[in-house]
């Protein structure tokens, strides 16, 4: 009447996790600078139960620094 | 929390004027403006847990002054709405040092669907559940204000009396899970708000001299919760298929006691004294021995836990290359007790009508609560450094000691003690120029770890259910007292490697890290928990040109978890 077959796998944990970033500053002048980054986080569920954790972001910025 | 941060920004500004009556030896000010954005797939729950994913603009300022008369140091970053970073340092000709920082961020919660909940037996007797806020995002914003002055005057320069000021707050929601009917038969997830507020306020003197140093401090700690609890009307307890009140001996409360208070946060008050002494030298040995006192209240029972630990550090070199380190440390915690007294409400249905289920089967669910967390602990940390010859590097020899004797806790039969033993070896050279090595190996074993013996699997067997419509069935305290399997998520034997490089060429710095740990316990009766994880880390760092740099970053985590569990099977 039922299938038990997979319970033993219910309590399982397999996740991987990835994160890639990218940080660059460049000084346009003694003042004047730009700034960008940017980053890639990425979560993958192996095992997943009841709802699967799976999903990536990317973060990106951009930016400009002046000094005085 | 507004308000207090505005303020301390105002005395900074105020103090601004003071340093102007010179011109500064030093300034310093940036200013950045920008954007930023992201792009999400898939689930977020995990993979943004303290991201924030809207978008929004990108603000900065950093200011440096120094004079004679003394510094400013002022560093700001906003991120958004959610992310903030502020920090506020100054000081007054050295007598006066503040520092002021300021933390928020937004970190995201779990939404469970609970859609294992639903089960259906033949009989119509069912497990299910109830989302009052479906699809609903449960998260806080966390804001985190700290500061601390110091005092410290030219007459009396042995003497720096300091003040310490913290706060933390989360604000926002989370989902609030509450059982319903008999166990685990009706789950009810609803949002319950959250507004929690951590004040911690100190005072602090030091007195240092050359040859010694005391430090006393006393902190008064409050926890408040802006939500007391929130409600819930329990199911009515009635026989699934008769739909009769024969269990209402069962159960303490149900439905006709109205709407009852849930998850309940109690507001909590906490007192620390500290008392610290350090001699730098006592026979070649730095020492350093300190001891805390606290007193933690549950001003919504008026409990109460007392702590008392003492500390010992001490460090000696033996000759150039050989150097000891030793920390000891000795705790114990007491919580009062606590008699619980269980309502006994009467059936009102069916062959036990009229009659508590103590009158009916002479079980007293009364008990004495005694706390597991009442113990004693003794902590040994021990390291002898030995630096090799030429450039081979510095090994060191490790060992971690400790004994938890718990009062009222049994982790195996008849055992209410924990021993560990750790024994590591580590390693650190630079064997050519512009190149870093660190490695580092670990062991543990562990006596009577953590465990709840006997708390799951029951052998137990029973011809009919638990229902008062068959007196001679299994009741369930029978069924708890025969449990025979032991439960823990606590390793008795561990190995942890790590290893870590860094190379430095020119403008370009490569670092790389691996960590990997595997545990297992199968000690107690039907255990069998096992961990395995492993990170490696590889950073590049480049500046090309004074103009250009730039910088890359790759983490990657593998983690396995196995242990048994338990899936309760319902049938009324």
């Amino acid at each position: 009447m039922f299938d038990f077959s997979l319970t033993n796998t219910y309590s399982d944990l397999d996740l991987t996790r990835i994160e890639a970033g990218v940080n660059l500053r460049y000084e346009v002048s003694k003042r004047l600078s730009l700034l960008g980054e940017y980053r890639w986080i990425d979560l993958d569920d192996e095992a997943p139960y009841l709802g699967d954790l799976t999903g990536s972001v990317s973060l990106y910025s951009i930016a400009v620094g002046y000094r005085f | 929390m507004r308000k207090i941060l505005f303020l301390l920004l105002l005395a900074a500004f105020v103090t601004v004027p003071a340093l102007a009556t010179d011109p500064p030896e030093t300034s310093e000010v940036e200013l950045t403006l920008g954007g930023w954005d992201a792009s999400t797939d898939e689930a977020q729950e995990v993979v943004s847990e303290y991201e924030d994913t809207d978008g929004g603009l990108l603000v900065g300022l950093r200011a440096e002054l120094h004079r004679a008369a003394g510094s400013l140091l002022l560093s700001s970053h906003v991120r958004g709405s959610a992310q903030q970073r502020h920090e506020l340092e100054f000081d007054l000709q050295r007598r006066v040092r503040s520092r002021t920082s300021f933390v928020s961020f937004y970190r995201r919660l779990s939404h469970d669907p609970m859609a294992n909940l639903e089960a259906t037996t033949a009989h119509g007797r069912v497990v299910r559940h109830d989302d009052l806020d479906p699809g609903r995002q449960y998260g806080f914003d966390y804001r985190d204000l700290d500061h601390r002055t110091e005092l410290q005057l030219p007459s009396l320069p042995a003497l720096t009396l300091a003040f310490t000021f913290r706060q933390q707050e989360r604000s926002g929601h989370r989902q609030s899970l509450t059982i319903s009917h008999c166990d685990g038969c009706h789950v009810t997830g609803q949002t319950r708000p959250v507004g929690e507020r951590t004040r911690d306020v100190g005072a602090e003197a030091n007195l240092s001299f050359p040859r010694w140093a005391l430090k006393a401090s006393h902190t008064q700690r409050r926890l408040t919760e802006k939500t007391e609890s929130i409600g819930l009307l329990y199911d009515r307890a009635l026989q699934p298929e008769q739909r009769t009140a024969i269990f209402t001996n069962r159960v303490s409360f149900d439905a006709l006691n109205g709407v009852m208070p849930v998850d309940l946060r109690p507001d909590i008050k906490k007192e620390i004294t500290r008392l610290q002494a350090t001699i730098p030298d006592a026979a070649g040995f730095a020492l350093n021995a300190s001891g805390v006192w606290s007193q933690t209240t549950n001003e919504y029972a008026n409990l109460d836990t007392d702590y008392s630990g003492y500390l010992l550090n001490a460090s000696r070199r033996f000759g150039p290359r050989v150097k000891l380190q030793w920390r000891a440390r000795a705790y114990s915690t007491t919580t009062d007790d606590y008699f619980v007294d269980i309502v006994e409400p009467v059936a009102q249905a069916g062959p036990h009508a009229g009659r508590t289920y103590r009158e009916v089967y002479g079980y007293d669910p009364d008990f004495l609560r005694r706390s597991s967390l009442n113990r004693d602990v003794l902590e040994s940390s021990l390291d002898l450094g030995l630096k090799l010859q030429g450039k081979a590097g510095t090994v060191r020899f490790l060992w971690d000691y400790q004994a938890i004797d718990r009062d009222h806790y049994e982790v195996a039969d008849g055992k209410t003690d924990t021993t560990s033993h750790v024994l590591g070896l580590a390693w650190n050279a630079r064997p050519v120029k512009g190149v870093r090595l660190e490695a580092k190996a670990r062991h543990g074993e562990v006596d009577n770890p953590f465990m709840l013996p006997n708390g799951v699997y029951s052998p137990a067997f029973g011809q009919n259910a638990a229902s008062p419509l068959a007196p001679t069935s299994t009741q369930y305290y029978v069924w708890r007292a025969s449990r025979i399997g032991d439960s823990t998520n606590q390793p008795s034997s561990w190995t942890e490697l790590r290893a870590k490089g860094s190379v430095v060429r020119g403008n370009t710095t490569a670092s790389l890290s691996y960590r990997w740990w595997d545990g297992e316990n199968d000690d107690g009766g039907l255990t069998d928990w096992s961990r395995n994880s492993q990170t490696a880390t590889l950073t590049l760092w480049s500046m090309p040109s004074p103009l250009v740099q730039w910088s890359v970053a790759y983490v990657r985590h593998d983690q396995e978890l196995d242990f048994p569990a338990s899936i309760a099977l319902f049938d009324g």
